[in-house]
Order: C-alpha cells, then sequence, then structure tokens
C-alpha cells in the first residue's frame, strides 16, 4: 500500500482512531493498549492533560478540565447559550461570535481544544504504527453543517493532519458493515453514545449513500443510564439509613463507580449482586438487581428514543417496515434492554457484529484505505446535507445549491442591484431549508468592489457556488456586464480565518518546544534529587576512599547542581549534573564505592 | 437552431470510440473537456427527452465509479483536478437529466442555441386561470384555510403532471414536423408555466413549514 490514511472519531465521549492493514480493519495499537481516549483535557500549567490522565484532574480541578468540546465546534456564542450554562467551564465570546474557552489565564477555540485530542491521537497512533503520518478521515455528525464540518477540518490541521475526507458518522458505521455492497434500501443507524442519542436514516441506492434523515437528543445518553441506576441506590440506602447524607463525595463517587459496575454485569448476566461499600460510615448495603429490573427503570428513556426515530421515519416519509437493515453505534447500545427495545421498535435484529464503540472509526478506515488507493470497489457519494444560497432583497435566502446535491458540485445564479449607482454588493452566505436567512446559518460574508455605477436593476451579477470532493465551499462573484470580479474575502463566521489558523499552529509549536524543555527539566531535577541522596548514602565511603580535595570539590559541584536546578534551563542542568558525575567517578570506580556506581550508573546515564 | 445529433467521441489516448466524453473505459484515462461536450454525451447517452431512468442511474453509476476524485487522490495534480471538474459535469448533468422538466430546458437549449425565446410568454388561457387560482390562494393564506390549501396543493400538482405528460409528446413530434417552430414555442411556454405553478406551490410549502 502506497498510503497510510487512518480513520478517527472524533467523539464527544470518546475519541479513537482506526486502520487497514492486512488482516483488514482494526483499532490502532494492541488490545491492551489502543489507540483509544476519553474526549477530556485538562491544563496543567503550560501543559495539557489528555485523555485518562486528565480524568482524575476533572475532579480535583473542574475549573482546569474540559470536556463535551464536540458540542461547541464551529457555533456561535449566541446559540450555545442553553449549552454553557450546563457546562462547569467558563466560555466566552470572542471575536466574530466565536466561542472561547477560558481556563486560568488563557483562553482556547473549540478547534484548538479538539486539535489537541487529535494530536495525542495522531502522537499515539504513530507510537503503534512506528512511522510518521498525515492524512485522515475524520467523521462527524450527520447533522453538522458547513461551519461545524470546516471547524473539525480546522482542528486536524492544526494537529498537524491532513484531512482528506470528513464523512458522516452513520455513513461510516454502514461502511463498517458493508453495507455498501446492498443495491438498495434504508438503514437506521440508531447512535447512543455516552451524552448524546442520534438516529439517522440512510438511502442506499447503487453505490450512493444519502442522509434522508436525522434526529436527536443531545442531552440523552449512557450517563443516564448510570443517573437512573445511582437514583435506584440512593433509594435503597436511604430505606435504611434515612439520615445519611447522599451529597458526601465520596459516597456519590461510591454510587457512580457501583452504577457503572452493574450496567456491565447485568450486560452479560440474568442478574447481579453489588454491594455500597461506604467503610467512613460502617456501611455495606449488599443487593441484588435483575436485568429485568433494570429493564423497567430503562423503559422511559428508551421511550424517548424511540420518539425521536419515529419523528426521523415522518421526516423520511417512511414507515418502520421499510428499514432493512439497523446498525447499532456507541457503548450504550450495549445494554441488552437497548438492543431489545430497538429490535422490538424496528421489527428486526439490529447488527451487532462489530463492537459499537469502534464501529464509526472502522467505517472511518475503511474509507481512509480507498482513499489510499488500497481498494476501488465501492464509492461513497457525498452530498450537500443542507442547502447553500445567499441573502437576497427583504432577508429571504436564495438557495445557489440544494440539499442533497451530490458532490463535488458547481451551481451559479444571476442577481443585480437594488440601487441605483450601486458600487458594491455584500454577499450574505448561508446554509439552511428556511425561507428566511434568519432562520439559516451563517457561513460568512464577502465585498464585490468595483461595479461601475449603474441603475438599480442592471448589473448582471452572477454569484458561483463550488462545493469540492471534500465538501469545501467556495463562492465567487462575477459582474457579467463591466467584467468586475469579486474581491473575494470569505470571513468564516463560526470559523477561524488561514491566519488564525496559522497563528495558533506557530504557537502550539513554540508550546511543544517549551513542554519538552520543561519535561526534561522535571526529569533532571528529579534524576539530580537522586544523585544527592547516593552521594549522601555513601559519603561514608568518600570519606575513606577520596582525598579531601576530591570531597570539596563534590561539595562544590552538588552547590552548583543545586542552583542551577531553580533555572529553568534543562541543558545547562544536564551539563552540571555531568560534570558531577565526573567527579564522583572515583568514588564510583573504588570497590567500595560499587553499589553507588550501579546506583548512579541507572539514575543519571 | 441547429439539429441536435449524438456526437461521437473518441479517445485522446488510445483512439477508441466512448462511451462517455470524460472517460475512456478501454484504456482507463481521463479525456480533457471539450467544448462539444453535453450532459447527455457525459452520461453517454443519446441527446433526447425519452430517457429511461434505470438506464439513466445505471450510466450515472458506471461513470462515476471512475471519475470520482476518491480514486485520483495520489495523482498527478493536473489529473485530481481533471477529475474534480469531470465529476462535477457528470453530477450536474445526472441531476439535470433526471428531472423532467430540467431535462426539456436543458435540451431546448441545445436545440436553440441562438434563439432567444421569451420566458415570459405563457399559454393562453393559463394565466386566467392562474390569476383565479393566485386570488384564492392569497384568501386562503391569509385566512389561515388549511383545508382550502391542501385542496389547493393537490390542483396545482395536477396541473404539473398534466404539464409533464405533455413534455414527451411535443418533443416526438419536434422530430417528425417540417416548421418545428411553432412546436418549439409551444414547449417553451410549457415550461414557463411550469415556473409560474412551481412558485405558488413554493408559496404553500413555506405555509405548511412556518
Amino acid at each position: 500500500m502506497s498510503e497510510t490514511i487512518i480513520g478517527i472519531d472524533l467523539g464527544t465521549t470518546n475519541s479513537l482512531a482506526a486502520l487497514v492493514n492486512e488482516d483488514g480493519p482494526e483499532i490502532i495499537g494492541p488490545p491492551e493498549d489502543p489507540c483509544m481516549i476519553p474526549s477530556l483535557l485538562s491544563r496543567n500549567g503550560s501543559r495539557w492533560l489528555v485523555g485518562e490522565e486528565a480524568r482524575e484532574h476533572l475532579i480535583a480541578s473542574p475549573a482546569n478540565s474540559v470536556y463535551s468540546v464536540k458540542r461547541l465546534m464551529g457555533r456561535g456564542f449566541e446559540e450555545l447559550e442553553e449549552e454553557i450554562r450546563e457546562l462547569p467551564y467558563q466560555v466566552e465570546e470572542a471575536q466574530r461570535k466565536l466561542v472561547k474557552i477560558r481556563i486560568g489565564e488563557e483562553s482556547f477555540t473549540p478547534q484548538e481544544l479538539s486539535s489537541v485530542i487529535l494530536s495525542r491521537i495522531k502522537q499515539k497512533a504513530e507510537t503503534h504504527l512506528e512511522k510518521p503520518f498525515e492524512k485522515a478521515v475524520i467523521t462527524v455528525p450527520a447533522y453538522f453543517d458547513d461551519a461545524q464540518r470546516q471547524a473539525t477540518r480546522d482542528a486536524g490541521k492544526i494537529a498537524g493532519l491532513d484531512v482528506v475526507r470528513i464523512i458522516n458518522e452513520p455513513t461510516a458505521a454502514a461502511i463498517a458493515y458493508g453495507l455498501d455492497e446492498k443495491k438498495q434500501g434504508y438503514v437506521a443507524v440508531y447512535d447512543l453514545g455516552g451524552g448524546t442519542f442520534d438516529i439517522s436514516i440512510l438511502e442506499l441506492k447503487g453505490k450512493l449513500f444519502k442522509v434522508v434523515a436525522t434526529h436527536g437528543d443531545t442531552r440523552l445518553g449512557g450517563d443516564d443510564i448510570d443517573r437512573v441506576l445511582v437514583n435506584l441506590f440512593q433509594k435503597s440506602l436511604l430505606e435504611q439509613y434515612p439520615d445519611l447524607d447522599l451529597e458526601d463525595p465520596s459516597c456519590r463517587q461510591v454510587l457512580r463507580k457501583t452504577a457503572e459496575e452493574v450496567k456491565i454485569a447485568l450486560s452479560s448476566s440474568i442478574e447481579t449482586e453489588y454491594t455500597l461499600e461506604l467503610p467512613d460510615k460502617g456501611i455495606s448495603h449488599k443487593r441484588i438487581l435483575t436485568a429485568e429490573e433494570l429493564n423497567l427503570l430503562l423503559e422511559p428513556l428508551l421511550k424517548r428514543t424511540f420518539e425521536s426515530c419515529s419523528k426521523a421515519l415522518s421526516d423520511a416519509g417512511l414507515k418502520k417496515s421499510d428499514i432493512e437493515e439497523v446498525v447499532l453505534v456507541g457503548g450504550s447500545t450495549l445494554v441488552p434492554a437497548v438492543r431489545k427495545g430497538v429490535e422490538a421498535f424496528f421489527g428486526r435484529a439490529p447488527h451487532v457484529a462489530i463492537d459499537p464503540y469502534k464501529v464509526v472509526a472502522i467505517g472511518a478506515a475503511i474509507q481512509g484505505h480507498l482513499l489510499a488507493g488500497g481498494r476501488r470497489d465501492f464509492l461513497l457519494l457525498d452530498v450537500v446535507p443542507l442547502a447553500l444560497g445567499i441573502e437576497t432583497l427583504g432577508g429571504t435566502f436564495s438557495k445557489v445549491i440544494t440539499a442533497n446535491t451530490s458532490l463535488p458540485a458547481e451551481e451559479s445564479e444571476v442577481f443585480t442591484t437594488h440601487v441605483d449607482q450601486q458600487t458594491s454588493i455584500e454577499i450574505n452566505i448561508y446554509q439552511g431549508e428556511r425561507e428566511l436567512v434568519q432562520d439559516c446559518r451563517s457561513l460568512g460574508q464577502f465585498k464585490l468592489r468595483g461595479i461601475p455605477p449603474m441603475k438599480a436593476g442592471f448589473p448582471l451579477v452572477e454569484v458561483s457556488f463550488k462545493v469540492d470532493s471534500n465538501g469545501l465551499l467556495t463562492v465567487s462573484a462575477f459582474e457579467k456586464r463591466s467584467g468586475t470580479e469579486a474581491q473575494i474575502e470569505v470571513i468564516p463566521s463560526h470559523g477561524l480565518t488561514q491566519m488564525e489558523i496559522d497563528a495558533i499552529m506557530e504557537a502550539s509549536f513554540e508550546h511543544a518546544v517549551d513542554d519538552f524543555n520543561r519535561r526534561q527539566l522535571i526529569e533532571f531535577q528529579q534524576s539530580a534529587e537522586r544523585v544527592f541522596k547516593g552521594i549522601e548514602l555513601n559519603w561514608k565511603v568518600a570519606e575513606e576512599v577520596l582525598s579531601e580535595n576530591q570531597r570539596l570539590s563534590i561539595r562544590k559541584q552538588m552547590d552548583v547542581v543545586k542552583q542551577t536546578m531553580t533555572t529553568d534551563d534543562a541543558q545547562i542542568l544536564k551539563a552540571e549534573l555531568d560534570n558531577l558525575g565526573d567527579l564522583t567517578r572515583p568514588l564510583a570506580d573504588s570497590a567500595m564505592g560499587r553499589a553507588v556506581l550501579e546506583e548512579l550508573q541507572q539514575q543519571n546515564p | 437552431m441547429s439539429e441536435v445529433s449524438s456526437k461521437s467521441f473518441s479517445c485522446e489516448g488510445c483512439g477508441a470510440k466512448l462511451v462517455s466524453c470524460l472517460f475512456c473505459f478501454d484504456c482507463s484515462s481521463l479525456q480533457s473537456i471539450s467544448e462539444e461536450s453535453d450532459y447527455f454525451s457525459a452520461l453517454g447517452i443519446s441527446s433526447e427527452f425519452d430517457v429511461d431512468p434505470d438506464l439513466l442511474e445505471e450510466k450515472f453509476q458506471h461513470i462515476a465509479s471512475e471519475l470520482h476524485p476518491d480514486f485520483y487522490l495520489n495523482s498527478t495534480p493536473q489529473e485530481k483536478r481533471l477529475s474534480e471538474r469531470a465529476s462535477t459535469l457528470l453530477n450536474q448533468a445526472y441531476d439535470t437529466l433526471k428531472d423532467p422538466f430540467k431535462r426539456a430546458d436543458y435540451l431546448m437549449s441545445l436545440k436553440c442555441k441562438n434563439v432567444k425565446w421569451n420566458d415570459r410568454v405563457l399559454p393562453p388561457t393559463f394565466l386566467q386561470e392562474m390569476f383565479t387560482l393566485q386570488e384564492e390562494l392569497d384568501e386562503m393564506l391569509e385566512n389561515q384555510d388549511q383545508q382550502g390549501l391542501l385542496k389547493m396543493r393537490e390542483v396545482l400538482e395536477n396541473r404539473f403532471q398534466d404539464l409533464e405528460s405533455g413534455l414527451l409528446p411535443s418533443f416526438r413530434m419536434l422530430d417528425s414536423v417540417e416548421e418545428p417552430e411553432t412546436v418549439l414555442e409551444k414547449l417553451q411556454m410549457n415550461l414557463n408555466a411550469e415556473r409560474y405553478l412551481r412558485r405558488l406551490l413554493d408559496r404553500i410549502k413555506i405555509e405548511e413549514t412556518t
């Protein structure tokens, strides 16, 4: 194979990477250390803790920790109000209605934060694959609009990735199951993750995958299942210990942990025994829960997902019986009650052969494999998800490219001026399906300048929209009578300009150098401490085998090292440590000092 | 006005006769896009109104799975650009030809390259009929008469059907008459009428979504 193009599922709660190798598509890395991390970040000084290592920090210093960044990607401050209220970290309004997340004295765009997760994924994958790579296919929810897709692409760019394709998560899941081999039909993709629920209806026609309807609940997922169990435990505890403080942090921790364990246990057995251990309160509360009881508890949650399913079906103008395949995505679909519920709702057994945590990343990897030239037996024909157009008189939305147009696409429309002697026209670009721009998503704007003064309605302004096969939109304008072409500067409404991306990349490179120095500094400081300890422990030996002069220079050099430890240059510290090593060599070379030698060699290479 | 006949293209590389003017299936090579190429030759079907939808679909998929940029990611920049352009053209061709009105419009533009048709002239009784319908529609919209709107939608959709079913016979007649101008003029009027109807239907659809 000529090239490595990996597939990345950049999720709200988890992110992971997969690749097609000789054995087929697989999550990168050995099973005990897969390329899969929780989408969590925590700021520690000037460096990031990512994934598992950020989890501890999340509890200890919530103000410095960030999760669910995906919910903020490519969105504006005003449309996120409700979302922001529920997040423990501080979200502020930045230039052009962008949002930024404030951590201490610094603030970051969602793109930057996602790029930190992507960098870690890239790093991990490169370690396992033992080679660097740049190209990746990244998945996004089917309902993501152009701004959200662009934000995802920018996050990739900042992380040093060449995002060769953005594909829809449900489509990736369908590819993972090889549903592209089916000639035609409708596929339902039921995605219940940690904190979000999505249902997508896909239409398969030959090689074309089209998302015909999507619906969802951005506040429904596995966390809610845990909450149902925690509530059950609380009730049960209160029955026996009415005065118990349930809000106690350690108590909450125990309940949450047990909920997780019970959920997993009941995925494979019909009943489980659990014990709520609260040693500081002298409580050991033992109970049994059956799968059937859990099913009853989960019914209201499942009902909400099926309401979404019904809405998606009616949006698509379909009946349940029109759905020929059902695909499960997201860790929460491992719960048997969820599987049974889905089967009952659609009246057919869902596909479960592929781990629902991994299925999206695997589909992305298969698409990456095709793009790398590894196969050409299927083709994903992507479409424009929502109509693209411009604002015309009275705030109406004039569509130039309609929804579901296959990519790559190019369309143009001719517009004119409304005012006599108008020499410039502002072109506002929108995306959506509604008739008024106020109900659509603003994507950006630019000005066509230098039109010769003419009567209103006389200029012929041709506006062309071009969307390439990677979904990148470019808009241009041309006044036909004068031949004036637009000086196009598209300012993304909720995105980053190329200049901003460059600045972030430069800063993160500086940080990387900084981070590296800091890590080294910490390492050398620690090894200096160990060397000091070793010298002190063996000072008696030194008094026997070394001259007074030698001992004096060791003492002097120890002081020098101590001083350089307080500066922040790792390289100087290393040099002084080496000097100390030279001075202590005679001590180490002596028979009695052999133990010291070994210690010093191990600790100060 | 010019006569439209199915054009024939041969491969720039191996000289073989091309199915689609965009790609040579004999030597698997992208073709440069010539002035002569049109939507019919892009899809490799003959330039007539009567198009078999199944054949159109099949041709589209067959050709798309050779042209698509996904298969040219590691190719030269020229090939990449050509694949993007050819795929765009193929998509436009498919979208246009699968819709009977768009297809009719396109065919008219090919047949009457130098003739400027009046895009406002409508069939004789059509305008009278539409004025009445429009007045009714305005009233219904004002009174939020959902029942009436539903019925109106049905009436408009039936008129749509009538117009559509008139297209094929007209195009057939075009090929058999000595003086095609009158047929062409009638066709153009029907296409104008279609646009008019679509605007009315859109007004109802907007009402339904808000």
